[in-house]
């Protein structure tokens, strides 16, 4: 037997999922069979780019594969000394592709040899057809799996990162950064329009071909038209796009996810290029999780902050309801605050903690707003009976707060912010550390504001007076720590601060 | 050369995603699905190094390394995979070969890097 050429062509563009030709069947087949196998469409045109050369005669073979595909059924001829035989490739009720071989024969009687040699290569190239097509879609099942472990794993994480006290440009760090990891995108940015009612902000992990600056511009453009913000953006071409193309001649690809508020300002995640290749469904898909995550984190940060700020306009009038009972002392509680931020601060107290020695500051002396104003705005030294009456104000303040749950941790700052550190002070003469933290923080800011402050009877005391009374009375009124906390800081950076402080309402 | 790697988990789909990563990125990875399995071919294939869950039935992945280090010559760099806040004694990792905890879930991607820094590898960013 005599052999002819084999072509195999198989252009990947015209692929269907679990039709795949493997790579060196033909060869293969070839070398150990001796028949030439070559692969057509159902339209009879062969599968372009093979690497093998055209067969001796293409037209024969069209026709036999046609004829194949019509009657849906393997067909053979002899013709011209050569045999030949097209079988249909079924993908499940289609017929996908239609392989072809064909072999000469020496003589007529090889016919019935050839006949059954083609028959056993049918079948070995259905199976490996087959086989190959399994291999693409387990390895598609596989890269999917894949996919979806890292978006579980970005998500889980995404739901530990996702506390509602930290800043929204963390978050947004983390979600770019891990995104542009998982993606293996070039850049990965957030746009907010708003953030934290600051003002506009752009997030970038990676590097974006453009300036930060045509972020918003980029954003806007690839938005336009969206009918809603459920819409993803996938654009594997943007040099085609002029307005793209002016920004950055290096802007490849970019996928865009609108971060799906419900109110408050919009925003979108994007990621720009990737080496690798172009973006698909999956990434946006990722994307789509990401954006989901973070539009909620976002909404719900808003709705705490504003809680938040409620919460402390509430204090703060309430506050200031008392210092307003008495002229002296006005701006006095939230001054006190301000310097419990410090001192708090200072000691690596943590956020939360040093939230709570603000409060505490702001809310120590609400207890007065029981005291009889004559006694409050009396000039010169208490008699004792009246003094009695001023003492009770730590015990009425106490009580006012023990009705508000969320204030519980600072209820005892305010109770036994006149305790001193050698049993001395009132109400209940704790020592040292009976006292609280919070409350010892508290008793050192409010002295130092009384001694920073002008009061009917003396005037203010200068700095380094205030400064060496501290010092002299630290281990029985102050805590040394506490004390070491505030010395040690800027105190005319700290007076500064009492400038800028909000408003407050005064009578004089 | 290839790098061997070993694979012990007895939830086959974690075992299955890492193989598969780590086979996408040239490695050559057997999979044992528990510790007595990984134990055995630890000692015929003497891989480069190993990944293991920490609780499987019969033989955790603590003792599995433990066991590794007294009987092998050199020690197999290990990458321990334990659930969410499940807590390690301190002490007991000091002694092994593990280079790096990583809770569930994990990321492939993540776990492949972990593997080639720890390995030495040239990681392209």
């Amino acid at each position: 037997m005599e052999l002819t050429q084999a072509c195999l062509r198989v252009p990947p563009a015209t692929m269907r999922a679990g039709v795949e030709v493997p790579a060196g069947l033909v060869e293969e087949t070839l070398k150990r069979t001796g028949v030439a196998v070559s692969f057509f469409h159902t339209d009879g045109t062969p599968y372009a780019a093979g690497a093998a050369p055209e067969a001796a005669d293409g037209d024969g073979l069209r026709r036999l594969v046609l004829e194949a595909v019509q009657r849906n059924e393997d067909r053979s001829s002899v013709a011209d000394g050569r045999l030949r035989a097209a079988w249909p490739i079924r993908l499940r009720s289609r017929t996908a592709l239609v392989a072809a071989g064909e072999l000469v024969l020496a003589d007529a009687e090889g016919k019935d040899l050839g006949e059954r040699l083609l028959a056993a290569v049918a079948e070995a190239v259905r199976a490996a057809v087959a086989a190959a097509g399994a291999r693409a879609e387990s390895e598609a099942a596989s890269e999917s799996l894949l996919q979806n472990f890292e978006e579980i794993s970005l998500l889980h994480h995404l739901g530990e990162v996702l506390r509602v006290n930290r800043p929204v440009a963390e978050l947004l760090e983390y979600v770019c950064g891990e995104l542009r990891e998982t993606l293996d995108a070039e850049a990965v940015a957030a746009y907010l329009t708003d953030m934290d009612e600051a003002g506009p902000a752009t997030i970038v992990a990676g590097r974006l071909p453009f300036s930060g600056d045509d972020l918003p511009r980029v954003v806007a453009h690839l938005l336009d038209g969206l009918e809603t913000d459920q819409h993803v953006v996938v654009n594997n071409h943007c040099q085609e796009d002029p307005v793209l193309a002016a920004i950055s001649i290096a802007l490849e690809r970019v996928v865009l996810v609108p971060l799906p508020m419900h109110e408050g300002p919009p925003g979108a995640l994007l990621a720009v290029n990737r080496a690798a290749g172009e973006f698909g469904s999956p990434d946006a898909k990722l994307i789509r999780s990401a954006a989901t995550s973070s539009a909620i984190f976002i909404e719900n940060r808003r709705l705490y902050r504003e809680a938040q700020e409620m919460m402390l306009d509430l204090v703060r009038a309430l506050v200031s309801s008392v210092d307003a009972k008495d002229p002296y002392t006005c701006g006095h509680s939230e001054r006190v605050a301000i310097t419990c931020r410090r001192i708090a601060t200072q000691l690596h107290l943590t956020p939360d903690e040093v939230e709570y020695v603000y409060l505490a500051g702001l809310l120590h002396d609400i207890g007065k707003i029981g005291t009889p104003e004559h006694i409050l705005r009396k000039e010169g030294r208490l008699e004792p009976e009246e003094r009695q009456i001023m003492i009770r104000h730590c015990e009425i303040g106490g009580r006012i707060l023990a009705g508000i749950r969320r204030l519980d941790p600072i209820r005892d700052a305010v109770l036994h912010h006149h305790e001193h550190l050698d049993g001395s002070g009132y109400p209940s003469g704790l020592k040292g550390d009976q006292i609280p933290l919070f409350a010892r923080i508290v008793s050192m800011a409010d002295a130092f504001d009384a001694m920073t402050s002008t009061r009917p009877y003396r005037p203010m005391l200068p700095l380094d007076q205030v400064r060496r009374e501290i010092e002299n009375n630290v281990g029985t009124q102050f805590d040394a720590p506490v004390a070491n906390a505030l010395l040690g800081m800027d105190l005319n950076s700290l007076m500064r601060e009492f400038m800028d402080r909000p408003t407050s309402v005064c009578v004089s | 050369m290839k790098l061997k790697v070993l694979v012990a988990d007895d939830e086959a789909p974690i075992a299955n995603v890492v193989a598969m990563k780590l086979r996408n990125a040239g490695m050559d990875v057997t999979v044992a699905l528990d510790g007595q399995e990984a134990y055995e071919l630890a000692l015929a294939d003497r891989p480069d190094f190993m990944i293991t869950d920490l609780q499987m039935p019969g033989m955790n992945g603590l003792e599995l390394c433990a066991r590794l280090t007294a009987e092998l010559p050199d020690r197999i760099p290990t990458i321990l995979l334990t659930a969410k806040g499940f807590e390690i004694d301190k002490a007991a990792l000091a002694q092994l070969p593990i280079c790096r905890v990583m809770a569930k879930p994990f990321s492939p991607r993540e776990l492949l890097a972990r593997v080639q820094e720890a390995m030495g590898m040239c990681v392209v960013p």
